[in-house]
């Protein structure tokens, strides 16, 4: 290895990219934007969802769980005076209720005789987003007030214990525990750390290797001593210094701005996203390896990010997809990634628990990079 | 001449793209420390020979050796000895003219201290200290072509090869240019030039010209000047273009092309009075009818148009 070649080619990058400044500014506007756009405009909290109630069991038990769902403040209780069960369709039908709620006769006598009593919860299908969440809204709801009546009760009668121990155990974690307030903001600020290292070493990396090739001086390195790898790797360090930057300055404005709690290890932060970068400069490598111009390059990159962030864990959970996308995922680093930054940011973990998503990103980064740079070919043909 | 004289040599070197041929078994030899003038017509595989003798494509066959390496042997030692200056103007237009000089000093591993030196030396050769901190995109094309100039014979290279390196270059940089060749020249620099423009190809030492991805004429400009067949003529008749097509007509012509204001027309033998008189019995008033000593438009334009009508001849008798 050469040393002075690659610190040419990092130099002749440093200065290409002072003088780029629609590149500077993008470098610097997509992450604001994302983060606004993630942070304000795309919310996965539910607000406002109309909730029609029929209870046919006028005890304080249907009446505490109400109120237990009225508490999340997802919900607006819609006008529900002397309704009855004919009254559930109807209001699904005429938009008068999102999700309706069907609280049946003998409710409490059920839970009395230590029966898990069913409510029925009918829910708009047609935004399936919404009813998703609700459900979850609603689930969650159920379960607060499932511990709060057992307390209750073993408190009222101490004796009856082993009677109530029958009632079917109810989990009393919340299932968002490590984001209590149910804020997608925090849930979503990480997730652009992902997006953006993605954007930057897939779409950048690439066009700016493709640029050389249109411009002629990728022929013109050609005939000179310098080695493909020493040319690739000289590329990508000034990307992967530009990335690690902006995961420093994305960091600081999830705290400082949108309040993202940050409970984990930063210097873990660094070295995970040192990792995902090496996977996403290796794909940006790949994609400049099949791509003659810069347009090719650029409608390769979105083909390949729509799954590598939809897949991700971003938007939807990966557990409620169909089972080959779950296998699919195993070999996506952005899913690793992602569990790293929210396991960071949300959960404060650090190497000890997170250290298996480093390692398979680390794997996928050698894997994806030593590709990027054994198939660029320095011929011309 | 011993093996190490020749600073190209090639044998049945050929180049097909997709079952086209555009380098065909061409066998070549070029002594070292001269200027080589590379000509032919458009398409006739010069880059295509250029671009596998820098070791940029891979021949399909033949071989070739470059300053003493088989270009496919031995790429490394290859690269270090040749400065390749492209078709297309290939520095970055981002860097200044320093910086650019200064990332293929890196490249070609030049320490910085003999590099500055080295830069500034070009820049008084190449007289490029004037905007020597100019971006490269903002400077004129005749100054933009002394600059890849610079870049590729920074590292003093024994070989240089420039591929139409003054094509779109006003007449005082084209001349400036090949004063700075002739200097590298005289300093030992083998150089290995394509060119369409008849001046540079008479300042050549030797030339080579491609037809069809073959070599079909190689010499001295001199040499291949006195090589031509048959007796040229200079015709100042009017009205032309019917001169032109009456001369064509002529079973004794050889060839009659358009030069200038007149016509250069090509006889087997030196009889002009009966092309006179053929020509004034078809209407056309000769002015003027002398014989003329070729200059190498007149080789090359006969080279190919021998090449062109053997060509269509081939086609018509396949019929
Ligand atoms: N990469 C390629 N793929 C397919 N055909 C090619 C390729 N490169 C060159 N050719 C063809 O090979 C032939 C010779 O091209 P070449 O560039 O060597 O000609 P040239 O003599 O340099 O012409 P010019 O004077 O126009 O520069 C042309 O017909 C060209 O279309
Ligand atoms: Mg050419």
């Amino acid at each position: 290895m050469n040393r002075r070649r690659l610190l040419s080619i990092v130099l002749k990058e440093l200065r290409q990219l002072r003088r780029d400044k629609r590149t500077l500014r993008l470098f610097l506007i997509a992450p604001v934007i994302q983060l606004t756009f993630f942070g304000y405009a795309i919310s996965t909290d539910l607000k406002g969802v109309k909730l029609g109630v029929v209870i046919e069991d006028p005890s304080p038990e249907a009446r505490r769980l109400v109120d237990a769902i009225v508490a999340t403040r997802a919900f607006d209780l819609i006008p529900t005076a002397s309704a009855r069960p004919d009254d559930l369709r109807p209001w699904l039908d005429t938009g008068a209720a999102q999700i309706a709620l069907h609280i049946p006769p003998g409710f409490a006598r059920a839970l009395a005789r230590g029966q898990a009593p069913v409510v029925q919860v009918l829910s708009d299908g047609s935004d399936s987003n919404t009813a998703t969440l609700a459900f979850q809204y609603l689930s969650g709801a159920a379960r607060v007030w499932a511990s709060r009546e057992r307390q209750d009760y073993l408190r009222r009668h101490p004796s009856q214990a082993v009677r109530f121990a029958r009632v079917p155990q109810v989990n009393l974690e919340p299932r968002f525990w490590y984001n209590p307030d149910l804020k997608s903001v925090d849930f979503q600020i990480p997730g652009v750390l992902a997006l953006i290292l993605l954007a930057l070493g897939a779409s950048q990396t690439s066009l700016m290797v493709v640029r050389e090739r249109e411009l002629g001086t990728l022929e013109q390195l050609s005939v000179t001593p310098i080695h493909a790898w020493e040319l690739l790797v000289g590329k990508t360090i000034p990307m992967a210094g530009a990335g690690l930057v902006m995961t420093l300055l994305i960091t600081v404005v999830a705290y400082v701005w949108f309040h993202v709690p940050l409970r984990g290890s930063i210097p873990f932060l660094l070295i995970a996203a040192t990792l995902y970068l090496l996977n996403t400069l290796g794909i940006g490598l790949l994609i400049s390896v099949i791509s003659r111009t810069q347009l090719q390059a650029q409608i390769t990159t979105s083909f390949l990010m729509t799954p590598l962030i939809m897949l991700s864990g971003f938007l939807f959970p990966i557990a409620n997809m169909p089972q080959w996308a779950q296998w699919l995922t195993v070999i996506l680093p952005t899913r690793y990634y992602m569990e790293v930054v929210r396991g960071v940011f949300l959960k404060g973990q650090g190497a000890a628990e997170l250290w298996p998503q480093a390692v398979v990103l680390a794997i996928l980064g050698v894997l994806l990079y030593l590709g990027g740079i054994l198939s660029f070919r320095k011929r011309v043909d | 001449m011993s093996a190490a004289e020749w600073v190209v040599e090639t044998e049945g070197l050929t180049r097909r793209f997709d079952g086209f041929v555009a380098v065909d078994h061409l066998t070549l030899r070029v002594p070292r420390g001269s200027i080589f003038g590379f000509l032919g017509p458009n398409g006739s595989g010069k880059s295509t020979t250029i671009r596998m003798l820098c070791g940029l494509l891979k021949p399909s066959e033949g071989r070739a050796v470059v300053n003493g390496f088989d270009i496919e042997r031995h790429p490394e030692p290859l690269r270090q000895s040749l400065g390749y200056m492209s078709q297309r103007f290939s520095l970055y237009p981002d860097l200044t003219v320093r910086e650019n000089l200064e990332f293929y000093g890196g490249v070609y591993d030049l320490e910085p201290g003999p590099l500055a030196e080295r830069i500034e030396q070009v820049f008084d050769q190449l007289r490029l200290r004037e905007h020597g901190n100019d971006l490269t995109a903002a400077l004129p094309l005749g100054w933009k072509q002394r600059v890849a100039l610079g870049a590729a014979m920074l590292h003093q290279p024994p070989v240089l090869f420039l591929d139409e390196p003054t094509s779109g270059v006003d007449p005082a940089s084209r001349r400036m240019f090949w004063e700075i060749l002739d200097s590298l020249a005289v300093g030992g620099a083998s150089i290995f030039v394509t060119t369409h423009v008849m001046d540079e190809a008479e300042r050549c030492d030797l030339l080579g010209v491609m037809y069809g991805g073959h070599l079909i004429a190689q010499g001295t400009p001199a040499a291949l000047k006195e090589a031509f067949p048959g007796f040229l003529y200079h015709v100042d008749a009017a009205p032309l273009l019917e001169a032109l097509e009456a001369a064509r007509r002529l079973p004794f012509v050889a060839d009659a092309a358009m030069f200038g204001d007149a016509l250069h027309v090509t006889l087997p033998a030196d009889d002009p009075e009966r092309l006179r008189r053929e020509l004034e019995s078809a209407g056309v008033t000769v002015r003027d009818l002398r014989r003329i000593s070729p200059t190498l438009e007149d080789v090359f334009v006969q080279l190919i148009a021998l090449r062109e009508r053997a060509a269509e001849g081939a086609e018509g008798g396949g019929r």
